[in-house]
């Protein structure tokens, strides 16, 4: 079976000389077709580099991404117009990720134009149209700019952007760590059902561990730029191996006092 | 420490609303009443826009053009009442707090040292004497070299440490309250930990009285004795943490609860959600707060306000069909 990333050696860093360090060091990963992928770990492990390295944001500095059997740096013009269509992603403050300028049935229908995808206006509508419908934004709110909206409602915007151009993948980069919980649930579910119904591999990146074991179903565990640990969520929760993984659920606030409580008594 | 009778802090009735420029005031905060004895601490809970951090900011009296009714007394003196100038020697002296963004509210340019010492210098304390307390400060804090990090610049340390000095700020003029505004938002968990079990060390140390607010429930399970829950400016729940936790009375407390993806979930079951959006403070509805996106809504809950329901010592909530279930 061929597999959807195939990334192997890679290495990035930031920086030079003596300030020079390794955000990604020597990673190999294989990342399987029509899987939701997730990504987790601290700040500074590398999971986002890892994710900007894979849609192509940055270029790193060895190592390959083989993406569907072919390797990314062999590309031409028109293999990589077709990898940016296929790999679209969702980023992690709804804030600033969408055009203050533009009205959201713009910026979703923006890629539609780029790619080709409608014939005429009509039908570059009814295609914005259906997918901002899917993502639950109803028409009379399709010519309002993104001040306008929520926090939730914005990221269900930048999803809807992301699925216009009818892709592959969905990177999605801590989606929903600005959102309160109730709001995060709904992005959440709209996530899941989205990828179910559309067959699609999601590479969900997420520092928050209930977060990931409700997306994933398979799961990297990241620190300091290297892989630790991979495994399915029962693996993963039930049975850790690293002592890292170990830590990092241990640490993770439950809410319920009889758990928590102790945690927080210093000896 | 002296005993105080009765809580350190009371408020009673409190409403805020401002008013802009043109147009009506908005009542943000629609009379609450809470109160807090010496040592307690107590967890203020809900979404973006229920009204948790106004709560703070009015009990510092730090919202600009806002309009107060009622009483917020502490040490049994109404605070509302008080000038500008007797206030000043409350803010941050005898009630200090702590500000969500913590490299935001560093000074960029000033040594991490000086931003401490500041809050006594500027009340007449020698400088040698601030210095000297700010390095135990800074020890008891968990940094292992409080001598380097005084001459230090915000932009060296990290995010857990900055929290940290956001917290020597607050209690080195050794106030009786903290109030602590998402202390550990932006933090890993294992940072988190670390900054909570400093709180909760050296606040059961100094018997300080602390107010934490936090959307980060499980932050609160670990840490709070009393948890209020707002909701569109309002309490609709408070309680013993465990009241709180263990059985939630409020439809919005049980849906909060239940919206949290914990690592012991079983994914198989879909997350439930609270649908809809929080309420407008500009139209609000007549009749229960949280009518509109409540799971168990009844055509009472559109005309009528709930009162108040006590269950046991400290519980009580508004709702006319509450939850009766309890986690086990």
């Amino acid at each position: 079976m061929t597999s959807l990333f195939k990334v192997k050696n890679l290495s990035k860093s930031y920086g030079n000389g003596v300030k020079r360090n390794f955000a990604l060091k020597d990673i190999s990963l294989d990342f399987p077709i029509n899987v939701s992928v997730g990504i987790v770990g601290e700040s500074g492990s590398g999971k986002s580099t890892l994710a900007r390295c894979l849609i192509g944001l940055l270029k790193p500095d060895s190592g390959s991404i083989v993406y569907k059997g072919s390797d990314v740096s062999s590309f031409n013009a028109s293999d990589y117009r077709k990898f940016r269509q296929d790999v679209q992603m969702v980023f992690q403050d709804p804030y600033t990720s969408l055009n203050p300028r533009m009205r959201i049935q713009e910026i979703v229908g923006e890629g539609v134009k780029v790619f080709d995808l409608a014939k005429n206006k009509d039908e570059l509508f009814a295609k914005t149209a259906s997918i901002l419908n899917q993502v639950g934004i109803s028409e009379e709110m399709f010519s309002r700019y993104p001040r306008q909206f929520s926090g939730g409602q914005r990221q269900r915007i930048s999803i809807a952007r992301a699925l216009a151009v009818g892709p592959k993948v969905l990177i999605c980069d801590e989606p929903v760590s600005s959102l309160d919980v109730s709001i995060q649930a709904q992005i959440l579910n709209l996530l899941r059902g989205l990828t179910k119904n559309l067959s699609l591999s999601m590479i969900f990146i997420s520092h928050d561990l209930g977060v990931i074991r409700y997306v994933s179903d398979f799961i990297v565990v990241m620190q300091n730029g290297i892989v630790v640990e991979t495994g399915f969520p029962e693996q993963i929760f039930e049975d850790p191996q690293n002592k890292y993984t170990k830590s990092l659920l241990h640490a993770v606030p439950v809410p319920d006092p009889r758990i928590q409580r102790p945690r927080y008594l210093l000896k | 420490m002296s005993q105080l009778p009765g809580p350190i802090l009371r408020i009673e009735n409190l409403s805020v609303a401002i008013t802009p420029k043109h147009g009506r005031p908005i009542e943000i905060i629609d009379q609450i009443d809470l109160s807090v004895k010496t040592g307690e601490r107590l967890a203020i809970v809900g979404e973006s826009g229920s009204g948790k951090t106004v709560t703070a900011m009015a009990i510092m009296q730090l919202i600009d053009g806002a309009s107060y009714r009622g009483k917020i007394e502490f040490n049994n003196e109404n605070i509302l009442m008080k000038s500008e100038k007797e206030l000043n020697e409350i803010r941050g002296q005898k009630i200090a707090m702590t500000f969500q963004d913590s490299l935001s509210t560093l000074n960029p340019i000033m040594r991490i040292g000086e931003q401490i010492t500041e809050v006594l210098t500027i009340r007449g304390i020698k400088k040698s004497i601030a210095k000297s307390k700010t390095l135990t400060l800074l020890a008891e804090l968990g940094f292992k070299t409080p001598v380097d990090v005084f001459d230090q610049y915000p932009h060296q340390l990290s995010g857990g440490m900055r929290q940290r000095v956001m917290i020597a700020i607050a209690l080195i003029a050794e106030p009786q309250i903290l109030i602590a505004d998402e202390p550990t938002t932006a933090l890993d968990v294992g940072i988190q930990a670390q900054v909570m079990s400093m709180i909760n060390l050296l606040a059961t140390k100094k018997n300080l009285t602390v107010i934490l607010i936090s959307h980060d429930l499980g932050v609160v399970a670990g840490f709070a004795d009393i948890v209020l829950v707002m909701y569109g400016g309002k309490i609709v729940e408070r309680g013993n943490a465990d009241d709180i936790f263990l059985r939630a009375r409020h439809p919005y407390t049980k849906a909060l609860l239940n919206s949290i993806p914990t690592v012991m979930r079983d994914r198989s079951i879909l997350l439930p959600t609270i649908d809809g959006v929080t309420v407008d403070p500009t139209n609000r509805p007549v009749g229960c707060i949280f009518q509109d996106r409540c799971p168990v809504v009844q055509s009472l809950c559109k005309v009528e306000i709930p009162k108040e329901i006590s269950e046991g010592a400290n519980h009580r909530y508004s709702c006319f069909f509450p939850n009766l279930e309890d986690v086990v």
